[in-house]
């Protein structure tokens, strides 16, 4: 991580806007019938930490408290945290329902050193972490008849990123069709 | 290309007005509702017309369902058929501790604006926008407050019970409208400096602030006009605190 914010210094300038995508489900089954706690760990560890370390690089680059220019942070959460992914991987629901709290208390505590922290929170979206027939199967029965377009999920970032939510801060912007 | 359909009650003070400029500079034309000051809807109106759009003041007590349904029929017959409904009218209501409460009739003028007026503007919007009466489907925005999760202990309970109620709408009606291709979302203001805020409470509160200041009305206003966009178009039922980290 460290190496990674170096390296994006040298070669493109001071930063003003990390967005923390990177993210997995994880083991997928019923907790009861869960084999693989490993996978589980490495679900924590890159959702929760890596979220957490990279916000960390970020806020010490932008905030006026440090000499910074300010800036905005993006992080991903789910729609699993309502809904807690029951059955299919409650430990991913219960890893972003860690960044919502995370964004607010973070939200708060840099708001007036000229950081925006926010997350946005995606519902089932069309992307290749969806397991293969998951699309087809749910999209009919959402609200909107469909599943998102991960297009739309890059617009909500982009504008959370914008001048257009200079007050929009520790907050969560729902892109999730209703439900 | 001819521009989308706006209607946006109060929309000639505050974050209405702001939304109703900022609306025109993107597009749409717009119709504002005043209940008794026409010189400041006519003041929007001159601005949304200053930038090219179409723009209309209509006398309108929007906490009377006659007067809303004329609002709505006017809008019809001037501008033509709706794209979008923000819902920005209301009022504070009654202030101060519930157990020093005299003013019930106050009581009453708030659910009455800020609750039954908000599911009648949106009933009207949905007969015109739903697929499902034949509309071509549109977007909602309800103006909430980042004071139905605080509760505003001591200040503006009323208030926030208030914009709860909106909440639950915004979740409620939103799922009922999302498949008629109707988009319902809404936005929760912390403190934004309008003159719906007490003489001082901008002043006194803003230092205490997460972002040591309060929000002005056009950085509700722009999020709102996303939340209307084609930007926004899987955002559906979704509550967007603009509250500043409070």
């Amino acid at each position: 991580m460290a190496r990674l914010f170096a390296t994006c210094d040298a070669e493109l300038g001071p930063l003003d806007g990390p967005v923390n995508c990177a993210a997995v489900i994880g083991p997928r089954s019923r907790f009861d019938e869960l084999t693989d706690m490993a996978g589980v760990l490495a679900m924590w560890q890159l959702n929760v930490a890596g979220t957490f370390m990279c916000c960390h690089e970020a806020v010490r680059r932008m905030s006026r408290r440090f000499g910074g220019k300010g800036g905005a942070i993006v992080n991903i959460s789910s729609s699993a945290v309502a809904w807690g992914s029951t059955g299919v991987a409650v430990g991913y629901g219960a890893s972003k329902a860690a960044i919502d709290t995370f964004t607010l208390g973070l939200g708060r505590e840099v708001a007036a050193d000229g950081i925006r922290v926010n997350a946005r929170v995606p519902g089932i979206i069309n992307t290749e972490m969806q397991p293969p027939g998951r699309i087809a199967e749910i999209g009919p029965t959402l609200p909107m008849g469909r599943a998102g377009r991960a297009e739309k999920v890059a617009a909500g970032i982009l504008f959370l990123l914008s001048d257009a939510a200079s007050y929009i801060a520790g907050a969560r912007l729902q892109v999730h069709g209703a439900k | 290309m001819t521009n989308k359909i706006l209607l946006i009650t109060g929309g000639g003070r505050g974050i209405g007005h702001c939304t109703a400029v900022l609306a025109a500079q993107r597009g749409w034309d717009v119709c504002v509702n005043y209940l008794s000051n026409s010189a400041r809807a006519d003041q929007t109106v001159a601005l949304v017309r200053k930038y090219g759009a179409r723009g209309l003041a209509v006398q309108a007590d929007v906490s009377k369902e006659a007067d809303i349904v004329r609002l709505f029929e006017t809008c019809d017959r001037e501008l033509g058929r709706l794209d979008g409904l923000v819902i920005s009218a209301g009022i504070v209501g009654p202030r101060g501790r519930i157990d020093e409460l005299t003013d019930v009739a106050g009581l009453e003028a708030l659910w009455t604006l800020n609750i039954t007026s908000t599911l009648l503007c949106s009933r009207e919007a949905i007969r015109r926008m739903s697929t499902k009466h034949g509309g071509r489907g549109g977007a909602i925005v309800n103006l909430s407050s980042a004071a139905a999760h605080l509760g505003t202990p001591g200040v503006s309970v009323p208030y926030a019970a208030s914009k709860a109620a909106v909440d639950a709408i915004t979740w409620g009606l939103g799922q009922e409208v999302a498949g008629e291709g109707i988009r319902l979302n809404s936005v929760s203001p912390g403190i934004i400096d309008t003159e719906i805020q007490p003489p001082g409470r901008v002043a006194e509160m803003g230092p205490k602030l997460p972002t040591k200041r309060a929000g002005q009305p056009e950085e509700v206003a722009a999020p709102i006009l996303f939340l209307l966009s084609e930007e926004a178009s899987y955002i559906a039922a979704a509550k967007l605190h603009v509250s500043g980290a409070r």
